[in-house]
């Protein structure tokens, strides 16, 4: 270990990992989505005129391929003209019918639209159909036409309807997260190497990976406060409240507690011992705060209720092939940092020893 | 494709030229560039305290307490 620490080569891929992260997770488009429309309802027997609007679309260039759809369950009512002004902005005459079962009728619809470029997106809940001109004509449900894709045909990040571009957070927030982890089990496994073999150097490496993992579990909450507060709303409303985040703040508070006692006790040997213990107890409880508690209970957190793994966070193929190797970088970049921490306290201690 | 008569497409309607990035603006690409900015000075002044422990340790040895 020791020695891989003078070593360039990981402290270069880590950077390299973090710089392709952020030029990736910046450059890649998240994907199509409609961010509005006008009107939003229309009466039964009438004719309307919607006017859409899209989001990274390519409504144009797709040509001929676009389709619309009104949807409520199994209905789909196709637009029966669309015009497309440029590629993200269309018009679509709906033609909803006076005949229309009272099933279908006062609902809210989804809209859905597919072209080849794109695939298909849903803008859920966005068009209600409300109570108008009745007719006793049978309904039949209008057929409702394959299409070619249903995926974009280019390289995109999930459309997320309320996070929209800060899904990049992703790539950003959470590897905080997992360096902060990663780190501070490092702390937690030398403080047990350390009461094993009583040799110095394994406390010294305890505190300062302790130490960065502290800075990026800081760095963590500052942006994820900053996230939630778009995504989740009103900090205030939700920050203090939030299980998981509470959890994270005093697993915080806990290795600020740590640093506080090694800097009580002046003597080395017993500081290390004492810290050491400490160390222990404080991996556990950070655990038990922050993967433990927010399964059991509730939090605003994907991911968390119940026992979903990664299955339930917004991670697609194209996302994972981001935020795998951010991951990876940050715990480098945060093994980097340890590793000066380690120097400097190394060195203290030297210094320390030959003056005495 | 189609010539429509569009009545009513004058009050009430989206525009029709507006910038088509308006959702990056409002899309909260700011909120990442933020994040980005906080990750940074924050590795950043972490840098700078450590910088200045060091500074410090460089002092005692060129100029050590007790000769």
């Amino acid at each position: 270990m020791i020695k891989q620490m003078y070593k360039r080569w990981w402290k270069v891929l880590g950077a390299l990992l973090v710089l392709y992260s952020i030029l990736v997770g910046l450059a890649v488009p998240v994907g199509p989505g409609l961010s509005n429309l006008n009107p939003k309802e229309a009466k039964t027997g009438e004719e309307v005129l919607v006017q859409l609007r899209g989001y990274n679309t390519h409504f144009k260039e797709s040509g001929s391929s676009l389709r619309i759809w009104l949807r409520h369950k199994d209905l789909y009512l196709p637009a029966d003209q669309i015009h497309s002004s440029s590629d993200w902005h269309l018009l679509a005459r709906f033609h909803i019918p006076a005949n229309l079962p009272p099933a279908y009728r006062d609902q809210v619809y989804d809209v859905i639209v597919n072209d080849d470029e794109d695939g298909t997106f849903i803008l859920p809940r966005a068009f209600s159909v409300l109570n108008g001109e009745t007719s006793g004509e049978a309904f039949e449900l209008p057929a409702v036409e394959s299409v070619k894709n249903n995926d974009p045909q280019w390289f995109n990040f999930p459309h997320r309807v309320v996070l929209y571009e800060t899904i990049r957070n992703l790539l950003f927030h959470v590897p905080m997260w997992f360096a902060m982890t990663l780190l501070l089990t490092f702390s937690f496994a030398y403080a047990i190497a350390y009461l094993r073999s009583f040799n110095p150097v394994y406390d010294a490496i305890a505190a300062a990976t302790a130490n960065a993992g502290i800075l990026f579990g800081l760095l963590g909450f500052v942006t994820g406060a900053l996230w939630g507060n778009f995504a989740w709303g009103a900090l205030n409303k939700w920050l203090l409240q939030d299980t998981k985040i509470l959890g994270a703040l005093i697993g915080i508070l806990l290795y600020l507690a740590y640093f506080v006692l090694r800097g009580a006790l002046g003597d080395d040997e017993k500081r290390a011992r004492i810290s050491s213990v400490y160390n222990i107890f404080a991996w556990v409880m950070f655990i038990v705060f922050i993967y433990v508690t927010p399964r059991m209970t509730q939090t605003l957190h994907p991911g968390n209720g119940g026992n979903p793994a990664f299955s339930s966070y917004d991670l697609d193929s194209h996302l994972r092939m981001v935020f795998y190797p951010a991951v990876i970088g940050w715990i480098l970049i945060g093994l980097w940092i340890s590793s000066l921490q380690l120097r400097y306290r190394l060195l203290k201690e030297k210094l320390y020893d030959q003056e005495n | 494709m189609l010539s429509l008569n569009l009545p009513g497409m004058a009050a009430g309607m989206l525009s029709p030229d507006e910038n088509p990035d308006w959702m990056r603006a409002n899309g909260l690409l700011f909120i990442v560039i933020a994040v980005l900015l906080i990750i940074f000075s924050g590795l950043f002044i972490y840098m700078m305290i450590l910088d200045k422990k060091i500074s410090k340790l460089e002092k005692q040895i060129k100029h050590p307490i007790n000769e």
